[in-house]
């Protein structure tokens, strides 16, 4: 009997929520959210996963991860404008604290150490979870502020999925995207191509009073093309290969205090993931190896500029997992990741080796949940830090569940901190701290409300910065700092059945402190500053009322002033509507939709002297057939 | 302390006449729309009566200091046209300039019987003077975004004597945008002549910039600035005696200086940076010394070596 469900549930691991709810018992789809949960690893304990499936990232007006996380998640996202560069700042973190998977496998460039978000269209994937907070132990160097996982998933019970989606949009927004999925119970194949551009030649006014002036030098291209491949020769194995192509051409806008650019970059991406799942009676194996070959060329025609780069990336991975009694759980695994990057700042190729082992025990009984995990890695031949996390759920009754955690976690320093001549220093330090956290959920109002509070505590050491020491001539990067951040999130849930629909509103607020620690001269940063570009308060909220075929949302979001390197930039409010109506016929079913942002068209600034557009909308339509 | 840059003063208080020299780097007879940015591992540039340092990292292909240039290009922004006067050319007419990129103070030198410097020209570079006219993605345009901010670059001028820095300052915008009225804004593009005569007697200038477009990482503004035609005061009757019985070497040099000495006498020896600071002086009757210099910071310093009335001095290069 054991044996029936562990299959069954493992067989939900790789197949649609749908199916396997049509086929279970209810202990099995308890069981099913469990294993599905391990995409980040951790079962949900400790710290809350906010999580997207197709339907979700289908009807959202995010069309990039960036704004995903910003409209739905309460992430501050620092962009630089429309269309061009977004990193995220989790909890007071860096850019490079949020730790980016596909399919299970980190995707930040190890020369940078980040993701452009706004380069991750989210109708490439099939699911997103975000959970914030450290998971070091579990998922190694970046995963502090914390995990964003996009993956990937298959239905053995297609045999024919087709859609189309088409968009038009202001500033000469069009895309195209395609998705074929083909196969039966044994093979499927999913391709997905996406093409997007825009000449994100947007007005805005330098002041409220000032009349209009247009972006320039802002259009971009983009091109994604995913092939996926899904093998199922029996029940105890899956054979699984992700392609994912990108391409971005993007122009470089000027600033405001700059009266031109012509400057341009093109990304270009080819990623490839082979995925393999064999199932044992009480365990079962994963094992990955992806290789990754990413470029990023700047070109400046004015100034003659041409910077090139390019990362090589081969990551392999293996786990196993053992489930005992349905109460214990147990996960080793091992990883190894070689990077090879050539940079003109490199004087020719640099190369790191990594290497790690992790381990993890879970413990569920009753009321408790907990989580245990440790993870030893070496960089090159250097041992780093041992890190460790030990998480918690205590479900008090029926109505409150209260979840803990307490990790150490790092972030190696990228190729560029080690390498960049001048000022690369080779033996740089992880950034290193312990996190703990602490929330509390509760529902009430026969479960129709959820309140939840999470505090939380970070120190992180030997932070990296490029600075100027004394009497020397140039910049070099140094664990020159310490960050402390602190802060409360809060969220409140309500759902509501109405006649023929549903009702949702949720509203989020956090207070994030994010301070560094130490009087630095160059540059010039004192004790206790906030950090730049990160907001103390956020708060959001958001609608969703579905009725018959008609759904509608609205969100609406406010981003405190923050600290900006050149002058501070003040607060804003944003809002964001879209509507969309949907036609079921037979096999196929068909959906219009519109999307208006910044509908107060709030003269913002995300980051000073980097414009973003006022009002503007967006419409399309989409077309599902389903055999 | 001493420095050797005032060794003559002394002589000059006899009564003894001055003259007057310029130093104009014609005399690197640079081939043209090229420059010398210390990578032959010169470094620094002498000329006339002035030596400027530089500092070049082989391992970064990085330099610092003073460069010499007589490129041309007044159209191309960017770093990668950071060797261009955006006059197009030197003082008067000339060829050839220097020009510095100033990261905390850069130093003109006075050597030989140099005491004073009378005056120099200066004007802005070409990556320097189009980024403040035009903007670029680290720097502001002059006057941001809508014309009236009130922003400035401006040189300062100080001068060393005896290691000490004087109080005393010649201040010149090289741009300069606080002007009520936005017609009359302006960004130096022609070599202009500073009259120093103000700061008087002086072992070394320091120069030094600053600007409205400022971060906590420091200036913005591409911190450039182009000099030629700097006129020197000195003395002129006498010369010390040339003391040839010492031989300092190796040069340049990692890990000590020797000093062979076949005076069969007891020597001084002092060594001072660039900036004119002491950093070691001593005696010796030996006939072979060495000075460790590991921990040195690397660039040029200047050892004088004196016998009575003979005097040695050699500029040693410490990579």
């Amino acid at each position: 009997m054991i044996l029936n469900r562990i299959l069954w549930v493992l067989l939900v691991l790789t197949s649609t929520s749908s199916w396997g709810q049509t086929t279970m018992d209810s202990t099995q789809i308890i069981q099913t959210i469990e294993v599905k949960a391990q995409k980040i690893r951790t079962g949900g304990i400790g710290s809350t996963t906010a999580k997207w499936d197709l339907p979700q990232l289908t009807n959202t007006i995010a069309g990039n991860i960036a704004t995903l996380l910003q409209t739905e998640a309460g992430v501050f996202i620092k962009s630089y404008g429309l269309g061009s560069l977004a990193t995220s700042s989790v909890r007071g973190g860096s850019a490079g604290h949020t730790l980016v998977l596909w399919n299970g496998i980190p995707i930040h460039s190890p020369m940078l150490g980040l993701l452009d978000l706004s380069l991750l269209p989210i109708n490439t994937v099939d699911v997103v979870e975000f959970q914030k907070g450290g998971n070091g132990a579990l998922w190694g160097s970046g995963a502090i502020g914390g995990v964003l996982s996009m993956d990937n998933e298959v239905d053995f019970s297609n045999t024919l999925n087709l859609s189309v989606h088409s968009l038009l949009g202001a500033f000469g927004t069009h895309q195209q995207d395609l998705k074929i999925g083909v196969g039966s119970t044994k093979f499927q194949s999913k391709t997905r191509f996406s093409y997007r551009s825009a000449n994100n030649d947007f007005t805005y006014r330098l002041r409220p009073q000032l009349p209009k002036q247009k972006q320039t030098n802002a259009a971009l291209e983009n091109y994604n093309f995913l092939q996926e491949f899904y093998f199922r020769p029996n029940l105890k194995n899956d054979l699984s290969v992700y392609f994912w192509r990108q391409y971005s051409d993007r122009q470089i806008p000027p600033t405001t205090t700059q009266n031109k650019s012509e400057a341009y970059q093109i990304d270009r991406s080819n990623r490839l993931i082979l995925n393999w799942k064999h199932r044992r009676k009480h365990s079962f194996w994963n094992s990955k190896l992806a290789y990754f070959d990413e470029d990023i060329d700047y070109f400046d025609p004015q100034t003659l500029l041409e910077a090139l780069s390019n990362f090589k990336q081969l990551t392999a991975e293996t786990t196993r997992n053992w489930f005992w009694k349905d109460q214990h759980h147990f996960l080793a695994g091992t990883t190894y990741l070689f990077s090879q990057a050539t940079a003109d700042g490199y004087r020719g190729k640099e190369e790191e080796h990594r290497v790690a082992l992790f381990a993890s025990y879970r413990w569920s009984v009753s009321k408790w949940q907990t989580q245990l995990a440790i993870r030893q890695g070496f960089r090159d031949i250097e041992r780093l830090p041992v890190l460790p996390v030990f998480s918690v759920d205590y479900k008090v009754n029926s109505n409150i569940e209260l979840k803990a955690k307490i990790s150490r976690n790092y972030r190696l320093p990228t190729l560029n901190d080690r390498f960049w001549r001048p000022g690369g220093n080779p033996n740089l330090l992880p950034e290193t701290g312990w996190s703990q956290e602490v929330t509390a959920i509760s529902f009430f109002g026969k479960n129709r409300f959820q309140y939840q509070i999470t505090g939380f505590n970070r120190q992180i050491e030997n932070w990296i910065l490029w600075s100027r020491k004394k009497d020397q001539l140039f910049w070099s990067s140094n664990n020159i700092t310490k960050v402390w951040s602190r802060g409360i999130e809060q969220s409140l849930e309500f759902s509501q059945p109405i006649t023929n629909g549903n009702l949702q509103f949720k509203t989020q607020y956090s207070y994030i402190k994010s301070t560094n620690q130490v009087a630095l001269e160059t540059p010039r940063i004192a004790r206790g500053q906030q950090l730049f570009y990160t907001p103390e308060h956020q708060l959001s909220f958001n609608t969703k009322i579905h009725w018959k075929t008609w759904q509608w949302s609205f969100q609406q979001i406010y981003t405190g002033a923050t600290t900006g390197i050149n002058a501070d930039v003040d607060s804003y409010w944003i809002a964001n509507t879209r509507v969309q109506y949907q036609i079921n016929k037979q096999k196929w079913r068909s959906t219009v939709f519109l999307n208006l942002h910044n509908i107060l068209n709030t003269n913002y600034y995300v980051i000073e002297r980097r414009p973003m557009p006022g009002r503007y909308i967006e419409g399309g339509i989409q077309f599902n057939f389903n055999q | 302390m001493k420095r050797i840059f005032t060794s003559m003063l002394w002589l000059a208080s006899l009564g003894l006449g001055f003259a007057q020299t310029v130093a104009d780097f014609e005399n690197f007879d640079l081939s043209s729309e090229s420059f010398l940015n210390g990578s032959d591992g010169s470094g620094g540039f002498s000329s006339g009566n002035v030596f400027l340092s530089n500092v070049y990292n082989t391992d970064y292909d990085f330099w610092s200091g003073w460069a010499i240039s007589n490129t041309t290009d007044t159209q191309t922004p960017g770093f990668l046209n950071q060797y261009s006067a955006i006059t197009g050319g030197g003082a008067n007419g000339s060829d050839t300039y220097a020009l510095t990129f100033i990261s905390g103070e850069s130093v003109i030198n006075l050597e030989n019987d140099a005491q004073a410097v009378e005056g120099m020209y200066v004007t802005n570079n070409t990556y320097a003077y189009l980024s403040m006219q035009e903007g670029d993605t680290y720097a502001k345009k002059f006057g941001g975004d809508l014309g009236d901010d009130p922003d400035f670059f401006l040189l300062t001028i100080k001068k060393y004597e005896n290691g000490v820095l004087g109080d005393e300052s010649v201040e010149f915008y090289m741009a300069d945008y606080r002007f009520e009225d936005n017609a009359m804004d302006y960004i130096v593009d022609e070599w202009t002549y500073l009259d120093l005569t103000s700061l008087g007697s002086a072992d070394s200038l320091q120069l030094t910039l600053t600007s409205s477009d400022v971060s906590p990482f420091g200036i913005n503004t591409p911190a450039y600035v182009c000099v030629d035609q700097i006129e020197t005061k000195e003395t002129t009757s006498v010369k010390a005696v040339e003391l040839t019985a010492v031989n300092i070497y190796p040069n340049p040099t990692t890990d000590f200086i020797s000093i062979d000495n076949d005076t069969n006498s007891n020597i001084n020896y002092t060594i001072f940076d660039v900036y004119g600071q002491l950093v070691q002086q001593a005696s010796t009757a030996l006939s072979h010394t060495r000075i460790g210099v590991n921990n040195w910071t690397k660039g040029t310093y200047i050892i004088q070596v004196t016998d009575g009335e003979k005097v040695k001095t050699e500029r040693i290069i410490v990579q």
